[in-house]
C-alpha cells in the first residue's frame, strides 16, 4: 500500500468534514425560528442578554469563525434547550449507549447475514435455502418499532426473561441490537447468497474441489474472502444507517441515548446540541469509510488509484 | 426463465411476467385490493363533504364516524374501534393514502432527481463523473435520518418538506445504478450510430439511452416506495409527523405502540398488518421486476 494513498483519503476525509460542518452551520442558522423565542414572553431586555450569552448578538460569519475554533478544541458550545449543560456534556453522558446500541447491530448484522448466506450457499435450491432467503424478505418488510413493541412484549412482560424498559446493564442492549439488525441481517444475507454464490460457481472453486481440498476451507478462505467485496461496500451506508436507525430503537425501548436529546434539541431549535450530534456523527462515519476503503484495498490490492470516485 | 432482451423490454412484457408467477401475482392482487379500499373511502368522504357541505383537504377525516366507545373486534368493527371510537379499519385505510402518496411522490422525486444525475455523471465521464461520484460516496454515509429529522423539525413541518427530505436521501442508490448503466450503454453500437450520423449530446441522452433505462427505473421506483413508507412511519413515531397527517399508518401505529399494554391490541393488528402486507407486496414485486430487468444484478 502506497503512502500516498492513505494520504489522499485522509485529505478527503478533512475535506469532507470542513464541508460537512459549514454546510450544517449555515441550514442551521437560516432555519425559521429562533432559539430564544419559545421562552415565554421574555422582555426585549431579557432576549438580549440571552443573545449576547450565547454569541448570536455577532455578526453570523464571526459566530461561524469562534465555532470553528471551539471544534478544533473539542467544545462544541452549550446546549441552549437543556439550560446549563453543555453539548459535550450530554453527548458523552448519552452516546456512549447509542455507539454499543449501533455497534452491537452492526456487528450481529454482518456476522449472521454471511453465515445465514453461506447456509444458503452450501444447501443451494433446497427448501433451507428458499425459506431462509423467504424470511430474509420479510426482514425488510416490518417496521422496526412495530417488531420491537411486539417482541418487548412478549418477552419483556409474558416472559420475563429481559428488562421492560431503559437500561440494566449491557443485557439491555441485546433485544434492540437484534431488532435493529433484522433488516440488515436480511438485506446482508440477500446480498452475500448472490455475491458468494457467484463466487462459488467459478472455475477455481471447482479446481479446489477437485484437488481434494476441504470443502470447509474452500468456502471459509476462497469464497468468504473473494465474495466479500460487494458487502464491503455496503458497510458505510449500513453503518450510517444502523448507527442513526438508534433514535428509533432507543425510544421504544427507553434507553438513555442520543436520540431523545437529538429529537427535543431539533424541535426547539437548539442548534449547538444539534449540530454537535451532526458533527460527531459525520465525523465518525466518515472515519469508518476511510478504514473501510483501507480494507478495501488490503483486500484485493487491484482497486487502488484508480478506483477513486467510481467504484460501483 | 427467459430472459427478456432490452429492447423488447415493455410495461405489457414487465406486467405479464409479474402476472405469471404466482407469488408475485398474490402480491398483485393484494395492492389491488388495498388501492381499492382506499378508493372506496375516497368515495364515502366525498359523499360526506356534499351532504354537509364541509370542506376538507384529502387528508382530513371528519367523515369517519365516531361512536365514543372503544372496543375490541365486533360484527359491527371487524377490527374494533380506536380511544374515540372511530373504527381501526377505516381509520388505516384513510391513513394508507398518505402513507401511498408520500411512498410514490417521494420515490418519483428520488427516481427523477437520481436518474438525471446518474444519466449526466455517467455520460460525460472522466473528471466530471469522478467528482459527482465521489459527492455521492460521501453524502451516501452522512447520517441520513438525522438530516431528515433536521429538515423537518427545523424547516417545515408540511408534507412538501417531507417530499424534499426523503427524496433527497434515497436518489442515491438510483444515481449509481443508473450511471453504471449508462456507462455500459453510451458503447453500445446504436450510440455510436447515432452519433455518427450527427445527433447531439441531448438527443442521444434523451431519444437512445434514456428509454433503455425505462426497466430499471421502474424496478427502483417499485423497491423506493416501501422504503419510503417505512421512513414516514419512523417519523411520525418519533413525533415529527406532518400537520394534518393525523391519520398516518405511522401515527396510528405510534399511538397504539405507545398506549398498548397488551390489552388493546386489535389497535395493533390491523394497521401493523395492512402496512407489513403493503410493504411486503411492494418488495416482492419490486426484486421480481428486478429479476427480469437485471437478472445479473447492478
Amino acid at each position: 500500500m502506497k503512502p500516498g494513498f492513505i494520504a489522499r483519503k485522509l485529505l478527503y476525509l478533512l475535506i469532507t468534514s470542513f464541508i460537512i460542518i459549514t454546510v450544517s452551520f449555515f441550514l442551521m442558522r437560516f432555519s425559521p425560528g429562533s432559539p430564544f423565542t419559545s421562552e415565554k414572553a421574555l422582555s426585549e431586555e431579557a432576549l438580549k442578554n440571552q443573545m449576547e450569552q450565547y454569541g448570536y448578538d455577532k455578526p453570523l460569519c464571526v459566530q461561524y469563525v469562534l465555532y470553528l475554533q471551539n471544534i478544533v478544541q473539542g467544545n462544541l458550545g452549550p446546549s441552549l434547550s437543556y439550560r446549563g449543560r453543555t453539548v459535550a456534556g450530554i453527548i458523552g453522558e448519552a452516546a456512549p449507549y447509542s455507539f454499543a446500541l449501533g455497534i452491537i447491530a452492526l456487528i450481529l448484522s454482518y456476522s449472521s447475514g454471511i453465515v445465514i448466506s453461506m447456509i444458503c450457499i452450501i444447501k443451494r435450491d433446497t427448501w433451507l435455502d428458499y425459506s431462509l432467503l423467504f424470511f430474509a424478505l420479510l426482514g425488510l418488510g416490518i417496521p422496526g418499532f412495530l417488531l420491537a413493541k411486539v417482541a418487548l412484549f412478549v418477552l419483556g412482560y409474558v416472559l420475563e426473561i429481559v428488562p421492560t424498559a431503559g437500561y440494566e446493564g449491557f443485557s439491555s442492549l441485546l433485544l434492540p441490537g437484534i431488532i435493529l439488525s433484522l433488516p440488515y441481517i436480511a438485506y446482508i444475507t440477500r446480498m452475500g447468497r448472490k455475491s458468494f454464490g457467484d463466487e462459488y460457481s467459478r472455475d477455481y472453486i471447482r479446481t479446489a474441489y477437485a484437488a481434494g481440498i476441504p470443502e470447509k476451507r474452500i468456502l471459509f478462505t476462497q469464497v468468504l474472502k473473494n465474495g466479500f467485496l460487494p458487502l464491503l461496500t455496503f458497510m458505510g451506508p449500513a453503518a450510517a444507517a444502523l448507527m442513526t436507525g438508534t433514535v428509533v430503537i432507543e425510544k421504544v425501548f427507553a434507553l438513555p441515548g442520543l436520540g431523545k436529546y437529538f429529537v427535543y434539541g431539533a424541535l426547539n431549535r437548539d442548534h449547538f446540541l444539534v449540530m454537535g450530534v451532526v458533527v460527531l456523527y459525520s465525523s465518525m462515519l466518515l472515519i469508518f469509510n476511510f478504514v473501510v476503503d483501507i480494507m478495501y484495498h488490503v483486500i484485493d490490492p487491484r482497486i487502488s488509484a484508480e478506483s477513486e470516485g467510481g467504484r460501483t | 426463465m427467459k430472459r427478456v432482451g432490452e429492447q423488447e423490454l415493455s410495461l405489457k412484457t414487465l406486467l405479464k411476467t409479474l402476472v405469471r408467477s404466482p407469488v408475485s401475482l398474490v402480491a398483485l392482487l393484494i395492492l389491488t385490493g388495498i388501492l381499492v379500499g382506499i378508493g372506496v373511502t375516497f368515495v364515502k368522504q366525498i359523499r360526506y363533504m356534499g351532504e354537509t357541505e364541509a370542506e376538507e383537504s384529502i387528508f382530513g377525516f371528519s367523515y369517519l364516524e365516531k361512536t365514543y366507545e372503544k372496543g375490541p373486534p365486533s360484527e359491527e368493527f371487524i377490527f374494533g374501534t380506536d380511544d374515540e371510537g372511530i373504527s381501526v379499519a377505516e381509520r388505516t385505510l384513510a391513513g394508507a393514502r398518505i402513507s401511498f402518496i408520500v411512498g410514490v411522490v417521494g420515490a418519483l422525486v428520488s427516481v427523477c432527481v437520481g436518474t438525471l444525475y446518474g444519466l449526466i455523471s455517467g455520460y460525460a465521464g472522466g473528471k466530471l463523473d469522478m467528482i459527482m461520484m465521489r459527492f455521492v460516496d460521501v453524502v451516501y454515509s452522512l447520517p441520513y435520518m438525522f438530516i431528515v429529522i433536521i429538515l423537518i423539525a427545523l424547516f417545515a413541518r408540511s408534507i412538501w418538506m417531507l417530499f424534499i427530505a426523503l427524496g433527497l436521501v434515497y436518489w442515491l442508490t438510483i444515481a449509481r445504478i443508473v450511471r453504471g448503466q449508462v456507462l455500459s450503454i453510451k458503447e453500445r453500437d446504436f450510440v455510436t450510430a447515432a452519433r455518427a450520423i450527427g445527433a447531439g449530446h441531448v438527443r442521444i441522452i434523451f431519444k437512445h439511452i434514456l428509454p433503455n433505462l425505462i426497466g430499471i427505473v421502474i424496478v427502483y421506483l417499485t423497491l423506493t416506495i416501501p422504503r419510503l413508507m417505512l421512513q414516514e412511519s419512523f417519523l411520525s413515531f418519533l413525533g415529527l409527523n406532518v400537520r394534518g397527517q393525523e391519520h398516518s399508518w405511522g401515527t396510528i401505529l405510534n399511538e397504539a405502540v405507545v398506549s398498548s399494554t397488551g390489552t388493546d391490541w386489535w389497535m395493533i393488528l390491523f394497521p401493523g398488518g395492512l402496512m407489513f402486507v403493503t410493504l411486503l407486496s411492494l418488495t416482492v414485486i419490486g426484486e421480481r421486476l428486478k429479476e427480469i430487468v437485471d437478472p445479473h444484478g447492478t
